[in-house]
């Protein structure tokens, strides 16, 4: 199981999100980075989403906060405003592992591609934020405000084709509050792609990670609420998975 | 002696992350430039990061030097290697992912997909000993104790090897033959995985595994 920390950040803050919009900080993002990736809170990976550079059209923070490369010891994943190669270049060149990307791969889904092609496969990981119009999941860009013309099953589709390495899909209604990750969308979600898919919004507790575990076969999660607002620290959650019997990395 | 440590600067590689991982585990590599592979001394010790394609790598590297040429000087002189994911590849007989691509051949091995179609495998594993008969290296323990950062769609499969005196960890996934995680041998070291993003586990085997090969002169 990948326990992924996921990071929404807003001016140089981490914040934490109700239904992906932003309502408080909760401390500089790069004391995250260190607080994530060592001792009792060390994550298997950490997600970093600038929730505002697509709508303000600037580059992500991860690139305007450091001139110099950043060294994480896990893996570290980079997301918002990523528009271009050159800013995907920038934002390996300063410290990622992976780029994350959604609105300007629905804009322009050949930047997948050419992305995939320059830094490898493994760099690539689509980010869908969803929820249900009309009784169908849609795909949403610029920090989940705006409605794109994809269906997740259509873009899940393509992205294996357009060089997408990982699927990361977030659940905007579920977002932040204390309501589940839906379970007809994980089983959307199962059924439309083979690549490796991690899921987040609505991931509450161990109990949360182990049933989608068991019932859909995702090992992947990202999440924030469990560790900055429920107050766990993640080496109790990996205790607790482990006594319910899953698989997960002892740091 | 003092044996010199060199890291590679690859546009195909996070070169930067594994410097910094080698400099916390207590090294200081030098960094060299592809175009100054050849003037590498006997004995010296190169570590070869990487991560994208194969096809990117090589071009890069035998835009300066050709890849026969630097096969010839790594073995004539004794040259420590080090391969990283994609740096591993490298070092091995050739790679599916482009066959054109000619890789330096150090260990007798192919590396191929490892699910059809290509898809990648993604997350942290422990390690199986697969075989380790004649050959015991003191990073043993270190393979056995946690779990290690994978990132890939191609590896060697581990079946298909015969190292004769290599000690060779595995890992299994559902759906493929068990993979080569590492290959340990006198000169070479080979990691499928990324130590340098596998937590301060990784950070102590890559320090480890520069002094092993250091202590084999």
């Amino acid at each position: 199981m990948r326990l992924i920390a996921r990071v929404d950040v807003r001016n140089g803050f981490h914040i934490k999100t109700i239904n992906c919009e932003g309502v408080e900080k909760i401390r500089e993002a790069s004391e995250s980075i260190k607080l994530f990736s060592s001792g009792d809170n060390e994550h298997d990976e950490i997600i970093f989403i600038d929730t505002v550079a697509s709508l303000y059209g600037f580059d992500n923070w991860f690139i305007r906060e450091n001139q110099e490369h950043v060294y994480c010891p896990i893996p570290l994943s980079i997301g918002g405003g990523v528009s271009s190669v050159d800013i995907a270049l920038q934002t390996l060149e300063r410290g990622a592992d992976k780029i994350v990307l959604n609105t300007a791969a629905i804009e322009n889904p050949s930047l997948l591609e050419k992305i995939s092609n320059l830094c490898g496969r493994q760099a690539v990981i689509l980010q869908i934020d969803t929820k249900k119009i009309n009784g169908e999941y849609m795909c949403f860009t610029h920090g989940a405000r705006e409605l794109s013309n994809y269906s997740v099953a259509d873009w899940l589709k393509q992205a294996q084709s357009l060089g997408v390495g990982e699927i990361h899909i977030t659940s905007i209604d579920s977002e932040g509050i204390d309501k589940a990750f839906p379970d007809d969308l994980a089983d959307l979600c199962k059924t439309n792609t083979p690549l490796p898919l991690i899921i987040s919004g609505g991931l509450r507790s161990s109990e949360d990670l182990c049933r989608f575990r068991r019932e859909f076969e995702i090992d992947s999660f990202s999440f924030s609420s469990i560790v900055n607002r429920l107050n766990f620290k993640l080496v109790e959650i990996r205790e607790q998975l482990l006594s319910s019997g899953e698989e997960v990395r002892c740091p | 002696m003092s044996v010199k440590v060199y890291l590679l600067k690859l546009q195909s590689s996070n070169w930067k992350s594994v410097h910094k991982a080698i400099l916390k585990g207590g090294n200081d590599p030098a960094i060299i430039e592809v175009y100054d592979i050849l003037e590498l001394q006997p004995n010296e010790i190169l570590i070869i990061p990487g991560v994208g394609n194969i096809s990117s790598l090589v071009s890069e590297i035998s835009v300066s030097a050709p890849i026969v040429k630097v096969r010839e000087h790594i073995e004539r002189n004794n040259i420590k290697i080090i391969g990283i994911c994609l740096g591993f590849q490298f070092i091995c007989s050739k790679s599916f992912e482009d066959e054109n691509a000619e890789c330096l051949n150090l260990f007798n091995c192919d590396v191929v997909p490892i699910f059809d179609p290509v898809r990648p495998f993604v997350g942290w594993c422990k390690l199986n000993t697969f075989l380790s008969d004649t050959f015991k290296s003191s990073l043993a323990e270190l393979f056995e104790e946690k779990d290690f950062y994978f990132t890939h769609s191609y590896a060697v499969k581990a079946v298909e090897i015969n190292l004769g005196k290599y000690e060779i960890y595995s890992y299994s996934l559902d759906g493929s033959e068990d993979n080569v995680a590492a290959i340990v041998s006198k000169n070479y070291i080979g990691y499928q995985f990324h130590p340098e993003k596998s937590g301060q586990h990784g950070i102590k085997l890559l320090s480890k595994s520069i002094n092993l090969l250091k202590s084999n002169l």
